[in-house]
Formats: C-alpha cells, structure tokens, sequence
C-alpha cells in the first residue's frame, strides 16, 4: 500500500501533472474522511467530462486523478501531525458515477466500487486496482481530493459522502466542494460562524476542521496548518444559554485534518460552568510561524495569488483558513434528559461566507 | 441504625446514616439536606450565620428554588406553579438567619433579594433598571448590612461597555436596598468585604493593547447622608491578556487580596494562577504570581483565610501546557504571612507506592483517576486545616480528606474515602467551599448522586468528628484498590475467562451483569441484548493481565467471525471469515469485583467518569 502510494506520487511528480501544474482542471474536494472497524465513508465522484487523463497522468478521457490525504494510526488523534497521501489514476468516462466505500468495509469483493457497478463505459474492474483508499490504512482520517483535465468553464466533476458508522446505523453525510482550480480557499467555511453548543454531559460536540490553501492537493503530503478558536467578544468568551457571557477559551490548530472536541477549546473552569453549552462565534483561519519561528499566528492569503500566505497582525473575518465541519451525537440514549431508544448523529457544514 | 427505601428514584435515606470506612476509625455521618432531587448540576449554596448554624439554598429538579433553615425546614421561594424561570443564587450568613439573592422574571423581570427574617416571604427587587443577569454575590458586615454585586447588560452606561458591573446595599436598619450604582465595566461580580463594611470590587476589562485587573475601593464610613461611601476611582492593578471564569476575592488580616488564572501565549495554554495584594485599600497593589502551576488549567478554587495571616488556597488542575490529555488532580498552596510569600504547590494526594499497586516510575496509578472540587477550612484547633475533595480512584467518586497540623505546611492524606457507601457515588461542586468548621470537627456539604446515570443529585451533610480528623493525620485507612498481587491477578483472569465463555456460549443477560454499572445504567439489558450475537466466538483465551489501581488492562486472544446478514439500514449484506486477533479490554475494581468497562468503540466513547 505504501510503496505503490510513494511511486504514484513520484510518478505524478515527474512528470508535472499535481494540482499545481494543472490550473486548467476541473477538482472535487470532500473535506472529511473517516475510516476504522467500524465506520466507514462512502464517497460518490460525478463526472460529466471526457477530458480526464489516461493512467500516467496525460490528457486523456479514461482516468481520474484521486488523492487521499490522510493520518492513520497514532497519528489519527495528533492534530498537529501532517497527512500522507495516496495518488492514483483510476477509471472514468464521461456521464459516470463511482460511488466508493474508502475504507473497503463494504464492497470488500468489488474494489471498494458499490452498488453493481458494471464495468462497461468506465473499466474499474479491468484495472485491478483498489478503489478503497483507506482499506489498510484504519483508523485514518482524512480528505479525498479528485480531478480531471477540464479546462472548460463548466463544472464537470461532483461529489457527496456520508460518514456510516455501521455499528449503530448512524450516519451523516455533505456535498463536496467543487472548483476550476485547486484552489479551495473559497471553500472555507465563514470565519466566524455563530455556533450552537449542547450540553456537555449528554452530548458531544466536535469540529472537524480540515485547512485549505491554494493549492489544496499538494505533493506527497499536507501540512497546512489552520487554528479554530471561540471568540464571541473582545473578552475570549462565549454566552451561555441564560445570555452570561464567560471567558476562558482555548484555540486549538489543526494540521491538514483533525477532529476537535467542543470541550477542549475551553478551559476546565469555563467547561464547569457551561454544563449546558450556549453559543459562541467560532474563528477559523490559516496560521504560519511569526518572523522568528517561535510562535504560530494568524495569517492572510494574498489578494492577487493565493498561494501566497503571510503572517498577519490579527485574525481578520475575510482570511477565514479551513472547512469546519459540526458533529453532534448523543453518549447515553437521551435527548434533554428524555429517552431516545437510540443514538443520534448530527452533522452541520458551515458554509463559506 | 440504617433505614432505606428503594424507590424510582434511586435510595433515599432516612435518618443519619454513620460509617467506619476502616475497621477503627471514627464514624463519618451523613445525613439528608434537601429534601427534594436535584439535576446533577443543579446550583446550590450554603452559609453559616454568626451563630454557626448552617442555611442551604438550592434549584430543585424543576428548577424551583428552595431555602432550607438549620432546623431542616423548607420553604420554596418562588410560586411552585411554574419553572424555568428563576436563575443565579447567593447565600449569605446573616447575624441571626440568611439573605438569598436570585434573578427572576416573576412578577417582573429583575433581581430579587429575601432574608430568611422576612414573615411575608415578599422578596425586594434590588436591581432596579441595570437589566441583571444571573451572576451576583452577596456579603455581609458586621452590622447587619449586605453587600450586593452583580453583572447586568443595560444598554446605553457612560462605560460603553454592554456588560457592567453594579453594586447594591441591603440596609438591615430599614430594611431596604439602596439604588443601585455603576462599578465598571465586566461580567464577573467579584467583591470581598470587611466586617467595618469597607468594600473592594474587582474586574478584568479587555483593551485594545491586552487587558487589565481592576479594583474600585468602597469605604464604610461616613454614610449616605455625608457621601463619603462612593466608590473610588479604579486602580489598575495589572496587564493580563485573558483571564478564565476563575477569579477570587478575599481578606487576611486588614490585607486585601485577589487572585485570578491568567491565560497567556497565542495559544493561551501559558495558564498562570497569580494574584495581588494591597495593603492601602487599593491606592497601590503587589503582585505574586504561584509558578509551581504554571500552565495548569484551574477548574476551582477555594480559599481559607484567618486572622493571622495563615492563607490556604486549594485548587482543582491539570497541566494543559502541551495537550489535553492529562486528569485533574488537587493542590494546595499556602502563605503564612498574608501572600507576601506562598509556599510550593502540594499535590493533596498521597504517592503511591509503585510496587504496590502496578504503577510505574514514570506514572503514579493516581494520574489515572480524576480528582476535583476540593474545599478548605481551618479548624477549631489552631494550625489544624481540613481540604477534602471528590476522588475517582475507586472508579466511583467518594470523598476523600487531608489534614495539616501546621497551618497548610505539610499534609497527611487518607488513602480511603471519608465514607464507603457500597454502590454510591459522593461528589463535590466547584463552589461554593463546601466544608463548614465545628467545635465537634467539620460539616462538608456533599452530593450524592441518586443512581449510576449521574444525571440527579441530593444534598446530603456528612460530619466529620474531631476524632476522625486525628485519625486521617495519623494516616489511618486502607486503599480501595485491590493490589497488584498474583491472586488478584489469578481472580481477574478466571472472571475475564468466565466473562468471555459467556459471550461463546451467546448468554448475553450474563455478559450484561460483567459490564461497568455505568453503562448498564444507561443502557438497559434489552437495548443491548439488540446489538448483541453478530459477531460468533470459536474461542478466546486470556492471555494478559496488567493492572493499575482499579484499572485492568486484560488481553484476549479470541478467534471470531461474522456470519452473513443483511444490514437494517442499507440491506448490505456483510459477513467475515473467522480469523485470529488479540483484544485488549479494561476491567474495573468496582464495589470489591472486576467488572468490564463499556466502550464504544466507534467513538471511543464510555460511560464511567474517571
């Protein structure tokens, strides 16, 4: 898995065909990924062009261009450690839609391709290849990446996934990103957002965060690195549910992906006293070391080219830095202390601004 | 003599229960509170009058407040034909009786004040046009007289600012509250007061260059009428970037003293619990700052203080400098003049020993378990100091105790909880100090929790006799950790065994009675016999003990496979061939057995709280 991972990158390298030297295509990000035993992500790619590659990576109509970038094992959990990636050419044709299992759980038997593919117009089968990414890579999380050569003004290529953890049946799902470049900083969710926050003690609150950049699918991995932070005044604060304001909030950085739980982005006197959560301005936006190197601050993409980012003064509300993704689920089969017969598992993309 | 009812509800006592958690020691006491249930963090506070006889105010499980009086009587004080309106409580001891304070909407939407002397039960409404929310304080003087402080969002105040504090005065004389007047700008009430009735009032306020701590002086005399009592104009005492919700006002001696945790660095993880002094009622402040806890998140804070310049601070931490992983842990710190100097940080719980019980040189078993709310007072005895705090080493939180006979210098810790109650859970809010001095030993206002949801609550007293006391400094008591012997070991591996014969043989209402009470709490045996039975077991041997305190960390080699079946929710039909894994599980000492702890694992998620 990992050394043809490394020679796909290699070869893709070599011969000029990343994100970055190809302005002109056509890019569909899915921002979150998760993978383990048991759950899984289910991840559908729509393509509407002939202009694709061929399996080196030229300009042809047969192939996607995939990228997976993730952190598994340890790493899963470090919100700092930078992602690898998995690079693949793999089939298309024009008018299809792949609809993938990336951790290989279903579709153990068809390469990870779902739900009777038949492997006519697009030969998926006839490859051999494996389009389950992250089969041998869980627990993993990541961000799934995929293009072709379009160059047109049309979008051609779409997505949608849903997160499924088949233990419990519960599931939640987003639209993916699309653009005409590689860019994604468009795509950042609005920076700040006004989130809702439940009570702590029955459910749990996490943001998956995933940091863009112009260049959204760079070389052999990711270390982009982005901050979320509660700061719904000048006072590091958020309100509670009877409209007290109370400080105490800690920022926390994410490196290419990460989950982040509600309850460490405040400190433990703060979390005490909001056993029923309220509501706070969540901030996100890209951080790059300071001039000496010694500390991570907020930064601003360039107006005239956005692969160029600098350290900036403040956290400003126009360089919002990352796709910030809200999950909600229950602990103990309850709802406002009422019994729900279950668990629940909500997901709330915030959009960008 | 022990008398229980087993009801819906959990077990409610009836009577004083008394317990020697140790063959020998003295008998802890604990006797009901309130007399109705609370939501597990239902607010509550408690103050002794000048006579030492103890008053209780609390939310009630529909969120009707209640006032309970040293004679156990009580009485609600608000219209038990609604809820969910009233909000905020201050308690404070009164010469002859207690003051309560709370935010309502009913009958108009204010702040409203009540002694326990009032017979119309008529609260005043004390906060007039400042549009109060529900964070305030109460003091009382020596006169009689009580200090009101609270934060209010009244739009349009000369400060700019939207949150601002406002400060009012009970007049015992009249008795009527004084209008209320503007203090500065801030969202919490912080206030200490003399017995002279001098106030000092403190507050963090943001600026464009960093913020700063604030104090206002307030003098007793003089009076209304010659207008001398006024606030004087605030005094910047220090710079400091953020401050968390924890801040502390209080007095040694004629020293006024305040204490705040600090955040600091981009990152504000640079948590710094420092303070300052005045000894010219705020002209001029001295800076201290208590650098053993540099980068510890504080979560409480309680203080005792006396008149000889003893200071006692005990704190609830844990070190967030690099991650978020590490368990709260309980610490004291002293000054024996006034906080001109402060003593090292003291870890409240005692090291254990690492051979003893499966610990390693790098980590004591204790950093596994959560430890928080600790409360502090000095005794009748002089030097004598007693901190006790809520500690989850035996998997359930129990009360645990230490002792200092010279004044917060050095400790001796009790290894067991205050009281083994078989089953029960006894904790300890982060305020108000919960722990009330005697001339019999110590009262410590704790709650217990009514089942293994954690979800309600009852106030319950225990009292500490002096002869307890002796025996926690004496280092009586025994661990409720089993040890990390072999016959321990031996007796986890044949219940480990019998737990996984179980899951072979498909007897899942067995395997149920083997999971933490946490879990099955929340979880009935049918919602889990549902989930059960997909995976089949051909086999599964134990292959590995370790353990750590009350913690277990069992291996399993098992062989398991999935037979066919199609998906409820997407008719996918799934299967596994059967293969050949080793599992690693925790197994918990709870109640004198092991019991398997529930996890799930899709989300890492479990029921126990340690």
């Amino acid at each position: 898995m990992f050394a043809k991972n490394t020679l796909a990158s290699a070869v893709a390298a070599a011969i000029g065909v990343s994100a970055v030297g190809v302005a002109q295509a056509d890019s569909v990000f899915f921002p979150y990924a998760a993978i383990s035993q048991t759950v899984t992500t289910i991840a559908s790619v729509i393509n509407t062009t002939a202009n694709n590659w061929d399996q080196a990576g030229n300009i042809a109509t047969t192939h996607l261009h995939y990228r997976f970038y993730y952190k598994s094992g340890p790493a899963v959990n470090d919100l700092l450690a930078p992602c690898e990636e998995y690079n693949e050419y793999l089939p298309t044709s024009q008018y299809d839609i792949q609809t993938i299992d990336l951790g290989g759980i279903f579709a153990a038997e068809t390469a990870g391709v779902m739900f009777n593919d038949p492997s006519i117009n697009n030969k998926w089968a006839q490859t051999g290849r494996d389009y389950a990414f992250g089969r041998n890579v869980a627990p993993a999380r990541g961000y799934l990446y995929v293009d072709n050569s379009d160059g047109t003004v049309t979008d051609t290529l779409a997505g949608e996934a849903f997160m499924f953890e088949f233990g419990s049946g519960a599931a939640w799902g987003y639209q993916a990103y699309n653009s005409d470049t590689a860019s994604y900083i468009p795509a950042a969710s609005e920076s700040p957002s006004n989130v809702a926050i439940m009570p702590f003690d029955e459910i749990t609150t996490a943001f998956f965060v995933t940091p863009v950049d112009g260049d959204q699918a760079p070389d052999f991995a990711n270390n982009y690195r982005a901050r979320v932070e509660f700061v719904t005044s000048a006072r590091g604060d958020l309100y509670d549910r009877d409209e007290n304001l109370i400080s105490g909030t800690i920022p926390q950085d994410v490196v290419c992906v990460g989950r982040v739980e509600a309850a460490d982005m405040l400190s433990d006197g703060t979390r005490a006293r909001v056993v029923d959560g309220g509501w706070a301005r969540l901030w996100n936006y890209r951080v790059v070391p300071n001039a000496t190197a010694t500390s991570w601050v907020p930064a601003e993409f360039a107006a005239d080219n956005s692969a160029v980012i600098s350290p900036s003064a403040d956290r400003n509300d126009w360089d919002d830095g990352a796709v910030v993704i809200k999950l909600e689920y229950n602990l103990g089969g309850t709802l406002n202390g009422e019994s729900v017969g279950g668990v629940f598992n909500n997901s709330i993309m915030f959009a960008p601004e | 003599m022990i008398l229980r009812i087993l009801s819906a509800c959990g077990v409610i006592f009836l009577g004083s229960l008394a317990f020697a958690t140790d063959e020998g020691a003295p008998a802890v006491s604990l006797d009901p509170l309130g007399a109705e249930l609370m939501d597990a963090n239902g607010v509550w506070d408690a103050s002794s009058d000048s006579s030492g006889k103890l008053w209780l105010a609390y939310y009630d499980a529909g969120r009707l407040l209640r006032l309970r009086g040293p004679d156990g009587d009580e009485r609600l004080l608000v219209p038990d034909d609604r809820a969910q309106a009233p909000s905020g409580l201050a308690l404070t001891g009164l010469r002859d009786g207690a003051a309560v304070m709370w935010r309502d909407k009913h009958p108009r939407k204010g702040l409203y004040f009540l002694t326990s002397a009032s017979e119309d039960a008529k609260p005043a409404e004390v906060g007039d046009d400042t549009e109060p929310l529900a964070r305030f304080v109460a003091r009382s003087d020596s006169t009689g007289d009580v200090h009101l402080l609270w934060y209010g969002e009244k739009l349009g105040e000369p400060t700019g600012s939207e949150h601002n504090l406002y400060y009012g005065r009970w007049r015992e004389a009249d008795p009527a509250a004084t209008a209320p007047e503007l203090v500065m700008p801030g969202i919490y009430p912080v206030m200490t007061v003399k017995p002279s009735g001098d106030v000092m009032a403190f507050s963090w306020q943001p600026s464009e260059d960093g913020g700063r701590v604030y104090s206002r002086f307030r003098p007793a005399k003089g009076g209304e009428a010659s207008g001398e009592n006024r606030f004087q104009d605030a005094v910047v005492i220090a710079a400091v970037p953020q401050v968390t919700p924890i801040v502390r006002a209080f007095t040694s001696g004629e020293r006024w003293l305040f204490v705040w945790l600090g955040q600091y660095g981009a990152d504000r993880r640079d948590f710094r619990l420092e303070g300052a002094y005045s000894d010219d009622n705020g002209t001029s402040w001295t800076r201290f700052a208590l650098d053993d806890l540099r980068g510890f998140d504080v979560a409480s804070l309680q203080v005792a203080a006396d008149a000889k310049q003893h200071i006692v601070l005990v704190v609830t931490a844990r070190d967030r400098s690099a991650n978020d992983d590490s368990k709260q842990n309980v610490f004291a710190l002293h000054s024996a003049d006034a906080g001109t100097t402060w003593s090292s940080a003291v870890a409240l719980r005692r090291p254990t020993p690492v051979e003893q019980e499966g610990g390693t040189e790098d980590q004591d078993p204790l950093a596994l378990f959560s430890a928080r709310n600790p409360s502090v007072a000095f005794g009748a005895t002089p030097g004598e100091v007693l901190a006790v705090w809520e500690d989850w080493r035996g998997i359930r939180a129990g009360i645990y105790a230490a002792v200092s006979r010279d004044y917060g210098k050095t400790w001796s810790t009790s290894v067991s909880p205050l009281m083994a109650l078989a089953g029960a859970n006894l904790g300890l809010r982060y305020e108000p100090n919960a722990i009330f001095p005697s001339d019999a030993g110590y009262s410590v206002v704790a709650e217990r929790y009514s089942d293994d949801t954690l979800e309600k609550k009852r106030l319950v007293r225990l009292d500490i006799p002096s002869s307890r006391v002796v025996a926690i400094a004496e280092g009586a008591g025994a661990s409720p950790w089993p040890g990390d012997t072999e016959v321990v070991k031996q007796a986890l591996r044949e219940r480990a065994t019998a737990y996984w014969n179980a899951i072979k043989e498909g007897e899942f209402s067995d395997t149920y009675e083997y999971l933490d009470p946490f879990f099955r709490a929340r979880f009935p045996l049918d919602r889990y016999l549902a989930t059960m039975g997909r995976i089949k077991y051909s086999q599964a041997d134990v292959e590995g003990v370790r353990i750590a305190g009350s913690i277990a960390e069992v291996s399993t080699r098992i062989r398991a496979s999935i037979p066919e079946f199609r998906m409820p929710t997407t008719g996918e039909l799934v299967s596994r061939p059967e293969r050949e894994v080793t599992v690693k599980n925790r197994w918990l000492w709870i109640d004198g057995r092991w019991l398997k702890e529930f996890r799930v694992e899709s989300q890492d998620v479990v029921f126990t709280r340690y």
